[in-house]
């Protein structure tokens, strides 16, 4: 399936360092990390023809802008996503975690991916750590069923 | 490090931030620019920016006009240069002690986010509650349920609700808000409270931005005293369960597409 070559993915993320491999028995792996400072919107990942992944943390809120790149294609998230961003960094040494999914029908195949995002606030500089990872396989389309972003 | 602006009408934003975005690994700054336009920046040493074709291409014929200037490499000196105070209906600044001040144009808080306490103005759900407020005839006893940095309480003191008290269940939320209230001179009391486990403080308005199992255990023990209500902390598809569990209140007014914010009133 062409949209799971890793070589679009890292050509078309390598301003962003973002990197991209392909994965045994199928499937693309693509990651990013980035310093971000406060209220800037920057992307984190790119999967050409299928998503993009933007964050802005700004004070005690993290945006996080999803961007289906292909008609049809839908997010999933958990509601817990977005409850710890802000806190993590002073309560315990973890990073604040959001867990995506993504769902997409390619021709009359599907494609799955799991999405990971990272942070952790430096408050005393403005900056936060970002670190994201995608994991994407072709899927059977009946098998997926996805918990609506919110 | 350079930095380049771009002003672009308000309605396009999205759509040049679409095509900006993916050029600019450092990321893009927006802010109002008055006049139904929108600034946007980015800051990137001369050798790594994107040629000038390339921007304009993203621009889209959008940028009424582009600026460029020499700016600090440290990230916190940029910010106490070019700053990212945000405004509230045109009406309120709100900005952290690491933005520069404003003209004394509009009332300016002062608001520290820290120590993981939310509410400084920044979330969207904040800013609606602080437009309804503006939008209310002050004066009063006024409660901040789950107050976060403060921000709702210490308007509501600057506008003339008095005596104004703060809850929040976590510490460093009453701490921070403490803290807030001093820099600003705002004359707020702030309390640790569990809004799960004890009545809300009977204050005739009360603004109450948290999440729906907050809202389902404060609204039915609300004091008969309580007459307007700013809730919010929830979205769109949350909207009809958290207005019903203020049973006996009627909404007036109601802001926002994804996150809500919702004034309620006492019905006669």
């Amino acid at each position: 399936m062409s949209v799971l070559d890793p070589g679009p993915a890292a050509e078309a993320g390598a301003r962003h360092h973002q990197l991209a491999s392909g994965l045994p028995g199928g499937g693309l792996a693509l990651s990013c990390q980035k310093l971000v400072e406060d209220g800037a919107r920057v992307m984190l990942l790119l999967a050409p023809g299928l998503f993009r992944l933007d964050v802005r943390p700004r004070e005690d809120t993290l945006q996080v802008m999803t961007r289906s790149l292909r008609p049809g294609a839908r997010w999933g998230t958990s509601p817990e996503a977005a409850r710890d961003y802000g806190r993590k960094a002073d309560e315990t040494p973890e990073p604040a975690r959001a867990d995506f999914t993504f769902f997409a029908e390619v021709d009359d195949r599907a494609v799955l991916a799991r999405v990971m995002l990272f942070s952790t606030i430096d408050r005393d500089r403005g900056l936060t750590h970002f670190f994201a990872h995608a994991i994407l396989r072709e899927v059977d389309p009946s098998s997926v069923r996805l918990r609506s972003p919110g | 490090m350079l930095r380049t602006a771009l002003i672009v009408p308000a309605g396009a934003v999205e759509e040049v931030l679409d095509a900006l975005v993916p050029l600019l690994p450092r990321g893009v700054h927006e802010r109002d620019a008055g006049e139904g336009t929108v600034e946007l920046a980015f800051y990137e040493h001369e050798a790594a920016l994107p040629s000038r074709a390339e921007l304009e291409a993203a621009a889209g014929g959008h940028a009424l006009r582009w600026e460029r200037e020499e700016a600090p490499d440290d990230p916190l000196e940029r910010r106490r240069r070019f700053g990212r105070a945000w405004e509230v209906a045109g009406r309120l600044r709100i900005r952290s002690p690491a933005d520069p001040a404003g003209d004394a144009a509009l009332p300016e808080l002062v608001i520290e986010s820290a120590a993981g306490a939310f509410g400084t103005g920044a979330h969207p759900t904040t800013r609606m509650c602080l437009e309804l407020l503006l939008d209310m005839e002050p004066g009063g006893p006024f409660a901040d349920l789950g107050c976060g940095a403060g921000v709702l309480a210490i308007a509501a003191a600057r506008l003339g609700w008095a005596p104004v008290i703060a809850v929040d269940h976590e510490p460093q939320s009453v701490a921070a808000t403490r803290r807030n209230a001093e820099r600003n001179g705002a004359a707020v009391d702030a309390l640790e409270l569990d809004l799960l486990a004890v009545a809300p403080p009977p204050a005739p308005t009360l603004a109450a931005n948290v999440p729906p199992p907050v809202h389902a255990a404060l609204a039915p023990r609300l004091a008969p005293a309580v007459i307007h209500v700013i809730a919010s902390g929830f979205v769109a598809d949350e909207r009809e369960a958290v207005v019903a569990a203020y049973a006996g209140f009627t909404p007036l007014a109601r802001l926002g597409d994804g996150w809500q914010a919702v004034l309620l009133e006492r019905t006669p």
